[in-house]
């Protein structure tokens, strides 16, 4: 039996016979012969394996359906969205309303029933199964005040306990979101430790640096489905409305071994929130806007405003679930020529005739009208006022410049479960960016189409065992007069085995082989082969991974071929594959209920990596592999919770980076050597009681200012410094969230001559019937 | 645990300290008086006491003019390689003033008998029309003159005292001004 620190089981019904041994009564003995298959025949071939044991232990029968209730050990109610799995099966359910589940067809034999929930402790409890009618599982969960999101789905392509992961995965929860009262998607990555956004290009770890967005080197998913963007291989934040974000995880460190190119730095999956069996309306609305500048750097009267509203309703109609969700930003912006409207839609489709089958499809639409920003106004570019440069302001020559923007996002998914040892998943998707500057100067546009397919097979062999395999198709077009048409093809093949091989030590080997064409011609493969183990001991967890990464060059890295101010960007076909070794060691321990440390040493060694550099006597840019490089740093987390008599709870982050151009023997270009995030959070009253609840909290960030940069180097640099102050009020059904940003006005850049957001104030309404 | 309160409330105000990007005038810029850049050359010497851009309406003649300039600027930063300047701490009067200078000086009490030795230049404004000759600035009515930048060399320090008609240097830059 598992014995993970943390986890008490509980046993109260009579009938399951709670078992101190754990011998798998459930499957034969066939655990080996299993390898890494590569190809879609093999995994057809596993597949059939699979259901051959499958139709083996289905013939000794299923035992009688396995219900159950999830209880509070705080005040015996109900725990509504606990997450509940048969260990080392497929089978998993989440506890309605009532607190209850239930697996119709559970594997007969001695099962171990793992439960977790935000906010308590994870259970586990060992019960028997038979065919003999028994009476309902009672599972009761020890509130823990420091909460941490219990599952995680992108350390494995599976849901799987945080626990568990092998790799540290960082979540920003729906409660984080919500009390944060973020607009958009990036703010709530933002606010995740040891991640930080230049610009709207992220890096974890200083994974990226900064490149106007060009050849993200982090990978987002939505829901486990890749959405860079088809040309520039960038990130768009505004895909989703955070109000429909259950969770968003961060994978910090190389995903190549399971997610191919673009997860060389890390991996981003937002998990969209599942649609409850109550109809629900659900509306915010939102506004604020920005501090006025100092007067020498005032460019209009008075201060910008935003405001915005999201709406979503869902309802359940027998095996349908249907979430339709739109609303719409006007920011007014807080640079000149910045303003931004933005209008957004979502549905999401979920049919689930039966708990062995659920199938989502999910479709996106946001179009976007926004001032385009270069970079501020420097001495003469505008009414300078006699100053060096204006922040607030912009080139006078690219004034009424826009960008206009549509993006569509359409993905289909199904899992079956074939039973307690095999399920299989596929997906469909297709994603599609289109943009056009409206420039003073000229005009350029894009179009990209991002297709996507995926066959993939959870199965476990035996109980202590898991095997995930799968193959994945990606066909990327562009149709630009920045990058030409062209395609790239990237075939890929999957395949990871995790098993706990001695008490409390799992350990799980996998690898990826992707294939990449361009234009069809050119095929050129990679191997990204990983290697992680976690061991639990009883005062700390442990965890391990060494693991390959790539990126391949995105469409426009390769074949942008346009003028930037006089001087001529040229493409580069034959640029290669950036690559990667990356390891990381972390430990995780609880001291009392109170405290929870977490610390990770990383170490990761890229080569080639592209940069654009100056050719033909310094007369043109041009993107080239020509970089060698090494990041490696600390991460430490403190969670403290119920200080104060129960009223406060912290979390202090802190991650030290040593990022070297190892070619040139110079820093990293915008990668900052410390970044610390601070946050505490007042809670007083309860939300059902009378007055209602009030929390207030802050956000303290800090980030030094990067020892090197590429563009305007002698430009003056300052650390970003930011305090933001929020307080929420919820009664009923009505939350209240005033939020003041960047409290001291604090005027700083992350990216050289492009200015951070001064003091923002916002007041956001939320209500959900 | 009020400790912890305390902590987590006086932390973030730690971060309230200033440092964050200000406004910066360029040399050009000069809504009164004579703005420009001085550009330092050499090492600062350990009896400094200050070093300031001092205007005068008419080069001094003797011992005794050498105080009666029109203004003076605010100490200039010590051990820069360049640094903004406004002058003067008081406004100056409309009107054309035959000789700027960059002024060095030494510790020590100043008066009329001292100045010669305590005050030295090391650096003046140049006619951009002819560099071996100093330059006149205008300050017109209701505004400023900006770019008046001037070159202040430590290791070529003169007295204030050489530039009075008895030596031969009269209205003529030190050599290291001739361009």
């Amino acid at each position: 039996m598992p014995r993970r620190h943390g986890i008490r089981a509980v046993r109260t019904a009579a009938g399951i016979a709670a078992v101190a041994a754990a011998p798998d009564m459930t499957r034969p003995a066939r655990r080996n012969g299993i390898r890494a298959v590569r190809t879609a025949a093999g995994i057809a071939a596993v597949a059939a394996a699979a259901l051959s044991l499958c139709a083996q232990a289905h013939a000794q029968g299923p035992a009688r359906p396995l219900t159950g209730v999830v209880l509070s050990g705080a005040d015996s109610t109900p725990v509504v969205g606990a997450y509940v799995e048969i260990a080392g099966t497929t089978l998993r359910a989440t506890t309605d309303a009532g607190g209850r589940f239930a697996f119709p067809r559970p594997p007969r034999g001695t099962l171990t029933l793992r439960v977790a929930r935000i906010g308590f402790l994870p259970a586990a409890i060992r019960l028997r199964t038979d065919s003999a009618a028994a009476p309902p599982a009672t599972v009761v969960l020890v509130p823990a005040p420091i909460e941490v999101s219990p599952v995680v789905v992108t350390a494995s392509r599976e849901t799987h306990l945080a626990e568990d992961a092998a790799t540290s995965v960082a979540v920003a929860t729906s409660e984080d979101i919500e009390r944060r009262a973020t607009i958009g998607v990036d703010e709530a990555v933002a606010l995740v430790p040891g991640v930080q956004i230049l610009d709207g290009q992220i890096n974890i770890r200083g994974s990226s640096g900064y490149a106007k967005g060009l050849g993200s080197r982090v990978l987002l998913l939505i829901d486990g489905v890749p959405a860079n963007q088809g040309d520039r291989g960038g990130i768009n934040w505004d895909l989703l409305p955070v109000t429909e974000v259950e969770r968003v995880e961060v994978l910090k460190g190389t995903g190549s071994a399971l997610y191919g190119s673009a997860a060389l730095g890390g991996v981003v999956n937002v998990i969209t929130r599942d649609i409850p069996d109550a109809p629900q309306f659900s509306a915010r609305f939102f506004s604020g806007g920005y501090a006025e500048p100092q007067p020498l750097w005032r460019w209009r009267p008075g201060s910008g405003l935003f405001g915005g509203a999201d709406l979503g309703m869902s309802r359940r109609l027998g095996p349908l679930r249907l979430l339709i969700s739109g609303g719409a930003v006007d920011d007014q912006g807080y640079r000149e020529n910045n303003s931004d409207r933005r209008s957004h839609a979502l549905a999401k489709l979920v049919f689930e005739p039966r708990p062995s089958l659920r199938a989502e499809l999910y479709a996106a639409a946001v179009h976007e009208n926004v001032g385009n920003v270069v970079f501020w106004c420097e001495q003469g570019q505008c009414d300078d006022r006699g100053l060096a440069y204006q922040p607030f302001r912009v080139d006078s020559t690219t004034l009424g410049d826009r960008l206009l923007s549509d993006k569509y996002q359409v993905q289909a998914t199904a899992r079956r479960i074939v039973g307690p040892v095999l399920a299989l998943n596929a997906r469909l998707s297709w994603f599609r960016t289109s943009f056009r500057d409206r420039f003073r100067a000229d005009s350029n546009g894009s179009t990209a189409d991002r297709l996507g397919a995926e066959l993939g097979a959870e199965w476990h062999p035996s109980t202590t065992r898991v095997v995930n395999v799968g193959a994945e198709e990606t066909y990327s077009t562009v149709t630009s007069d920045l990058f030409g048409d062209h395609s790239q093809t990237e075939l890929a093949w999957f395949a990871e085995s995790e098993a706990e091989v001695a008490d409390s030590v799992r350990v799980s080997l996998g690898a990826r082989l992707d294939a990449i064409a361009v234009d069809a011609v050119g095929w050129a493969a990679v191997g990204s082969p990983r290697f992680a183990v976690t061991w639990h001991l009883p005062a700390v967890r442990l965890r391990a991974s060494v693991g390959r990464g790539f990126r391949a060059p995105s469409l426009a890295e390769r074949f942008t071929s346009t003028a930037e101010q006089g001087i001529r960007v040229i493409p580069n076909p034959s640029l290669q594959n950036e690559t990667s070794w990356a390891g990381e060691v972390g430990a995780t321990t609880r001291l009392g209920e109170q405290l929870e440390l977490d610390g990770a040493l990383f170490w990761n060694v890229y080569q080639n990596l592209i940069e654009p550099g100056l050719v033909s006597g310094g007369t043109q840019i041009q993107f080239a592999n020509v970089t060698r490089a090494r990041i490696r740093g600390l991460d430490l987390t403190v969670r403290a919770a119920a200080l104060a008599d129960g009223h406060l709870s912290g979390e202090l982050a802190y991650t030290f980076l040593d990022a070297r151009d190892l070619t040139l023997d110079v820093p990293l270009a915008f990668r900052p050597q410390h970044l610390a995030t601070l946050s505490a959070d007042w809670r007083f009253g309860r939300p059902d009681g009378r007055g209602g609840a009030f929390t207030a909290g802050f956000d303290a960030h800090l980030a030094s200012s990067p020892q090197r940069v590429e563009i305007f180097e002698s430009d003056r640099r300052v650390p970003a410094r930011t305090l933001d102050l929020r307080a929420t009020w919820a009664r009923g059904r009505l939350e209240v969230i005033g939020k003041m940003a960047n409290v001291f006005n604090y005027i700083y850049t992350l990216v050289p001559r492009t200015l951070e957001p001064p003091r923002t104030y916002s007041l956001s309404l939320t209500t959900t019937w | 645990m009020r400790l912890a309160s305390l902590v987590a409330l006086l932390l973030p105000l730690a971060l309230g300290c200033d440092g964050g990007l200000k406004p910066e005038y360029t040399s050009t810029y000069c809504p009164t008086g004579i703005c420009g850049t001085i550009h330092f050359r050499g090492a600062v010497p350990d009896s400094t006491e200050w070093v300031r851009v001092v205007v005068y309406a008419a080069i001094p003649t003797n011992a005794s003019h050498l105080t009666a300039f029109a203004g003076f600027s605010d100490g200039l930063p010590l051990g820069v390689d360049s640094a903004l300047y406004s002058c003067c701490i008081v406004p100056l009067a409309p009107g054309s003033y035959a000789w700027v200078i960059v002024v060095w000086k030494k510790l020590g009490a100043l008066d009329v008998t001292t100045a010669p030795d305590l005050l030295r230049e090391i650096g003046a404004y140049q006619d951009p029309a002819d560099t071996t000759q100093f330059g006149a600035v205008g300050v017109p009515s209701g505004g400023g003159i900006g770019g008046i930048d001037m070159v202040a060399d430590y290791g070529k320090m003169r007295s204030i005292s050489d530039f009075f008609p008895a030596t031969a240097a009269r209205r003529t830059p030190p050599p290291r001004l001739r361009r």
